[in-house]
């Protein structure tokens, strides 16, 4: 079976990624995480997520993958000590002083070990699995031929990024917010300067990456040993969790069922792509990417106002569903409606409720809650969106 | 040489200079250099360099030079596959140099129970490099003068932009960020890119520091005459277009809270 691993930036974001079907999620503690500017987990809140999850047969995992200075050093024993006592099911890690005193103190912590320690080669995965990893993350920078060959030679558990942002530098090898923002990269502070403009002269510089994409080549990752699928995106919003992360669970299951068609991947690339702010690409895995991977002169990041309402409540007696709206959408809006035990499928809004049962023509005050009637049958944490494509 | 220092030239150095071991970067294995040699041409005095993320290809390749490298005085590298290829390899001295990750004394010290020295990294500062080399002085060495390498892709950043823009090809660039003004050389291998500061790093105070010795890399320096350039930075002779980098520049991670927060 291969894992799908999705983001949880906090406690909701964890539940929605359950729901909506991923087998285990990633969460940041408060220190000791590379998202600092994050909400992230306390430990009483990791406890939380970690008993969650396991009453449902899933998995958490905690980044514990900053590059330590000393002034980390002290409380780091104690941290991870509590980090076991949680129970969580691995920590990923990079730097090797970490992977040492879980070695040392004996700690009862699986290690997986993070994409920041930039693995692309069977010795250097050889080396960490000396060391007691069980698990690696790959570099983003892996290609088929880099999975195969450490795959084959470690028989290690391997983790791939399926989706999501890029780094344009291997991650972990880069410093520039420490440069131009003071804010330290490899500690949680990046301030993704690798999407600033620069200048080159008279024309415009750019080294951002496109995001990494890959859906048409799951089938084969699966064929080359790849036991974890990973999301990218602890700060992304649950809409975006949900949207990818369904989509995600849906092509792996048809891909183990040998039900998987053209059409499907061809609408799974249509839901994300207008689910994200930036186009993607597989990036690394059959090739080295070309300028066609990269963005140059100027590009536009749209805020996505797709996701209209959360379903709260439905009735299936009287067929009206409850929503807390989240972007403004009006009366004759065709709308869709999903979640991971409905089928997606179109409605039309006709008539809309405020929560008193007034009509009202607009929902345009974010978090309102309201009603609409005629509805086929959804469930509570469905999300309704704009009409996107057909099938 | 009154210090012990490893010094990465701008050619191949015939002659001995006391106190002084040369390093050299190897091509096929080493980025963002504008001079790289073959292993062919170095000989039991020296020192390999490889900075370079190595990939399955290259690991096959290098594993392929495996009898050449022990031959070598040492080697200093970035990826641990390096020293899982030559760990039983009792003749060659293997150095770990991560630009970035080699930022603590626990890391330090661990690293220290696989490898035989290690070089700091240079977003450190001077405070922080004093209290990691004094938990073996003797196993670490200081990078105290030469480029500041910031960013390291995969990409072909240079190549791909000049594609895009219809420029001639170049495998360098100089760039500005256009609110602090901040200038920046990328420099490109068919392997990938390295973005530096435009200027160098110049950090003769760590000399002050008992180390194992200290990293220059001349690499950016054009018609020098390395004896006189070494006794003249000794002497602590000014040098131009330099930056102290981090050694006094204590970066954060957390911001401080909003005020409405």
């Amino acid at each position: 079976m291969v894992e799908l691993l999705a983001p949880a930036g906090d406690l909701e974001k964890l539940k929605f990624a359950f729901h909506y079907g991923a087998d285990a999620v990633y969460i940041g503690g408060v220190n000791y995480s590379l998202r600092a500017n994050a909400k992230n987990f306390t430990l009483e809140s990791i406890k939380e997520g970690v008993t969650y999850a396991h009453e449902r047969g899933k998995k958490v995992y905690v980044t514990v993958n900053i590059i330590l200075h000393n002034e980390e050093e002290d409380g780091l024993l104690e941290y991870l000590q509590k980090l076991s006592e949680t129970k969580v099911d691995a920590v990923i890690v990079s730097d090797i002083a970490v992977i040492e005193m879980i070695r040392k103190y004996k700690i009862p912590l699986e290690v997986h070990l993070s994409t920041q320690a930039s693995v692309l080669n069977a010795e250097s995965a050889k080396f960490y699995k000396e060391l007691g990893v069980k698990r690696i993350v790959l570099a983003r920078e892996a290609n088929k031929e880099d999975i195969k060959k450490i795959k084959e030679e470690t028989g290690l558990e391997l983790e791939c990024f399926v989706h999501g942002a890029m780094c344009t530098s291997f991650s972990g090898r880069c410093v520039m917010s420490n440069v131009l923002t003071n804010r330290d990269a490899n500690r949680g502070g990046c301030a993704q300067i690798c999407r600033w403009l620069f200048e080159d002269q008279n024309d415009t510089f750019s080294m951002t990456s496109k995001d990494l994409n890959m859906i048409e080549h799951l089938k084969e990752m699966i064929s080359l040993g790849v036991n974890s699928f990973k999301v990218e995106g602890r700060m992304r919003g649950i809409y975006y969790i949900a949207t990818v992360i369904l989509t995600y669970r849906r092509l792996i299951d048809k891909i183990l069922n040998d039900t998987l068609t053209e059409e499907d991947v061809s609408y799974a690339l249509k839901i994300l792509n207008r689910c994200a702010n930036r186009d993607s690409a597989p990036q690394f895995f059959e090739k080295l990417p070309t300028e066609k991977e990269q963005y140059f002169l100027g590009r536009e990041e749209v805020s996505n106002q797709d996701f209209l309402g959360l379903v709260l409540e439905y009735d299936e007696q009287t067929k009206t569903v409850v929503l807390e709206e989240r972007n403004y959408f009006k009366r004759g809006d065709i709308v869709e409606f999903f979640g991971p035990n409905t089928k997606t499928f179109t409605y039309q809004i006709n008539q809309i409720y405020d929560e008193e049962g007034k009509k009202i023509e607009v929902a345009n005050h974010p978090g309102m809650i309201i009603k609409l009637c005629d509805i086929p049958k959804v469930e509570a944490y469905d999300m309704m969106r704009i009409k996107i494509v057909d099938k | 040489m009154k210090n012990k220092y490893f010094v990465i030239p701008t050619q191949i150095m015939k002659e001995k200079i006391p106190n002084v071991h040369f390093v050299y970067p190897l091509t096929s294995f080493s980025v963002g250099f504008s001079h790289t040699y073959e292993l062919e041409d170095l000989t039991e005095n020296d020192y390999g360099y490889i900075n370079k993320i190595l990939d399955s290809k290259d690991i096959e390749k290098l594993k392929a030079k495996k009898e050449k490298l022990k031959h070598l005085k040492g080697i200093i590298f970035e990826d641990f596959g390096v020293y899982q290829l030559l760990k039983n390899e009792n003749t060659i001295e293997k150095i770990f140099f991560a630009s970035h990750a080699n930022c603590s004394r626990l890391t330090v010290a661990s690293l220290l129970k696989y490898m035989d020295k290690v070089i700091l990294s240079l977003d450190i500062t001077v405070e922080e490099i004093k209290e990691i080399t004094n938990i073996d002085p003797e196993r670490i060495i200081l990078y105290t003068f030469g480029p500041m390498p910031y960013l390291y892709s995969r990409r072909t950043l240079v190549r791909n932009y000049e594609i895009t823009l219809g420029k001639k090809i170049t495998k360098e660039l100089e760039i500005t960020e256009p609110i602090t003004k901040k200038n920046f050389i990328l420099k490109e291998s068919d392997d990938g890119t390295i973005c530096f500061d435009e200027k160098m790093l110049e950090a003769r105070e760590l000399e002050k520091i008992k180390a194992y010795a200290y990293f220059l890399n001349l690499d950016w320096l054009k018609e020098i005459d390395l004896p006189s350039w070494l006794k003249d930075f000794e002497e602590g002779k000014p040098l131009l277009n330099t930056t102290t980098g981090f050694l006094h520049q204590k970066t954060i991670y957390q911001l401080p809270p909003r005020k409405e927060d």
